[in-house]
């Protein structure tokens, strides 16, 4: 037998291999969780995604009204955490003149549940949320994947900052303008980025989409407006606790975005098209993470193709204010797992990504013009890239 | 007669104790709602898209600053972003002081 010491392959099949994986990672599949995560980190992402998973009745809180039972019932294809096909409706009312978003929190706030448990519906013969009498607009929204969505929590305010001309001093015909929540932080999740943290963006999903009430949102969603009928919600406030709204936050904090698909020599020129026509100006193909608690968020690049800001996609997209964002304003959808979805923009209306390019409005019209004017090899090499996010 | 007079003057001096020792909070959000004449503001509040109304009192004592400058409750304009600080007080959130970031809306969430 040789002795492996002896032997100069024994150095060197090891570093070549180290080498060899250092420049190839392995591709990160839908669900997986970051890498580089501690033992305890993934013990609490496991867990999490079994919270995230689970599915509520109304004996463990549930409801009264709600659009889903479980947070896996809306993100979930191919994974929990995928995206989703379900669409639900949200609800606001904007003064032009004076310049006002009415949240409509007199009439059951901007989001709408579509539905009730069997005791509400008893109680008060509805199966759906009362929509608002007031003069409102209505937004359908779909449901997004939030895999990587820790990554995005991850970048500082003042990288997004710094992409921010809402006066478009550069006259590139491109603003971006930030949203602020309610109490004035820069915002960055959900479709008009009223949200500033994911920790808030995941708590206040189960009070709005599942009607839980939690440690930081311990009172129950109204009625449209009115209190909740006597008997019809048992479980005693807050209905999910600290911990498991913890566990549903490590979840999805610490899940990966999915590696593209290899580019093909098509998909790299698509890659090129989508710079030249002007896409990645709100689509900014690479963000980078700060300073972090978790490891594997700390200076991270993330390939987001966002840049987390408002823009105004013209009239034939516009439809709820929300905060600071006007009808027509929406923040940039990240293009990470693109490829995971069947229905796109805001409100799921297109149905591939050329049409959702097409219906680009706004801010987004030279580009889309520009797409318009490709060669047909040049416009399939740029959706060969898209479909490869 | 005095014997009740008493009483009462105690059971209001420990509900003043105890009012004084609510623990003082805060919370920042945006105005929807002023009415002067009431002494009222209505603020509101969110965790993400759940969002929530916050009546609160507004009395003589209340300071109220926009910008950091002395001013009446009447001058809170809706969609201003505002730190209340309050204690419970009677059933009743009160407010001790208002601070308005801005005089101008800066939250549009009226």
């Amino acid at each position: 037998m040789r002795d492996p010491v002896a032997s100069p392959l024994a150095f060197l099949v090891p570093a070549l291999l180290v080498s060899w994986m250092g420049g190839c990672a392995r591709p990160i599949q839908p669900g997986e969780p970051l890498p580089g995560l501690s033992r305890a980190e993934r013990e609490r992402f496991d867990r999490g995604q079994v919270e995230f998973e689970r599915v509520f009745t109304p004996e463990t809180g549930l409801g009264p009204l709600f659009n889903a039972e479980a947070c896996a019932e809306c993100h979930e294809d191919p994974v929990p955490g995928g995206p989703g096909d379900e669409i639900e409706l949200h609800i606001t009312s904007f003064d032009a003149v004076a310049g006002l978003c009415d949240l409509l929190v007199e009439q059951g706030g901007p989001v709408f549940q579509q539905k009730a448990t069997p005791a509400l519906e008893a109680a008060r013969g509805i199966s759906a949320e009362p929509t608002p009498a007031a003069t409102s607009a209505r937004g359908r929204r779909s449901s997004p994947d939030v895999l990587g969505f820790g990554l995005l929590d991850a970048v500082p305010d003042s990288r997004i900052l710094a992409y921010a001309d809402p006066d478009d001093l550069d006259g590139d015909g491109i603003s971006g303008r930030p949203n602020h929540s309610l109490d004035g932080r820069l915002g960055r999740f959900g479709r008009k980025a009223l949200v500033p943290t994911l920790r808030e963006f995941n708590e206040g999903a189960l009070p709005v989409e599942q009607g839980m009430t939690t440690p930081g949102v311990p009172g129950e969603e109204s009625i449209g407006g009115e209190p909740i009928p006597a008997g019809v919600d048992p479980v005693a406030d807050p209905e999910v606790d600290q911990a498991t709204v913890d566990l549903i936050d490590a979840f999805v904090r610490l899940s990966a975005p999915p590696s593209p698909k290899p580019f093909t020599s098509a998909a790299k020129r698509g890659r090129g098209v989508f710079r030249r026509i002007g896409c990645a100006a709100c689509h900014v193909p690479t963000l980078e993470t700060g300073n972090n608690p978790v490891r594997a968020l700390r200076y991270q690049r993330v390939d987001a193709y966002t840049d987390l800001l408002l823009h105004d996609m013209g009239p034939e997209l516009a439809d709820i204010c929300l905060g600071l964002a006007l009808p027509s304003e929406f923040r940039t959808e990240p293009l990470m797992g693109l490829r995971l979805s069947e229905q796109f923009l805001h409100d799921g209306r297109a149905t591939s990504i050329e049409e959702a390019i097409r219906l680009h409005g706004g801010e987004g019209t030279r580009s889309r013009d520009r797409f318009e004017a490709l060669s047909d090899r040049e416009r399939q090499s740029l959706l060969e890239f898209l479909g490869s996010l | 007669m005095l014997l009740r007079v008493t009483w009462l003057g105690c059971a209001i001096a420990v509900a003043t104790l105890l009012a004084q020792s609510a623990p003082e909070e805060q919370v920042a959000g945006t105005v929807q709602l002023v009415k002067p004449e009431a002494g009222e503001v209505v603020v509101l509040t969110g965790v993400g898209h759940a969002v929530r109304r916050r009546l609160f009192h507004a009395g003589p004592e209340c300071a109220i600053t926009v910008a950091g400058a002395a001013a009446q409750l009447r001058e809170l304009v809706p969609g201003a972003v505002v730190v209340v600080r309050y204690r419970m007080s009677q059933g009743r959130d009160e407010a001790e002081s208002i601070a308005a970031q801005s005089p101008e809306r800066t939250g549009r969430g009226g």
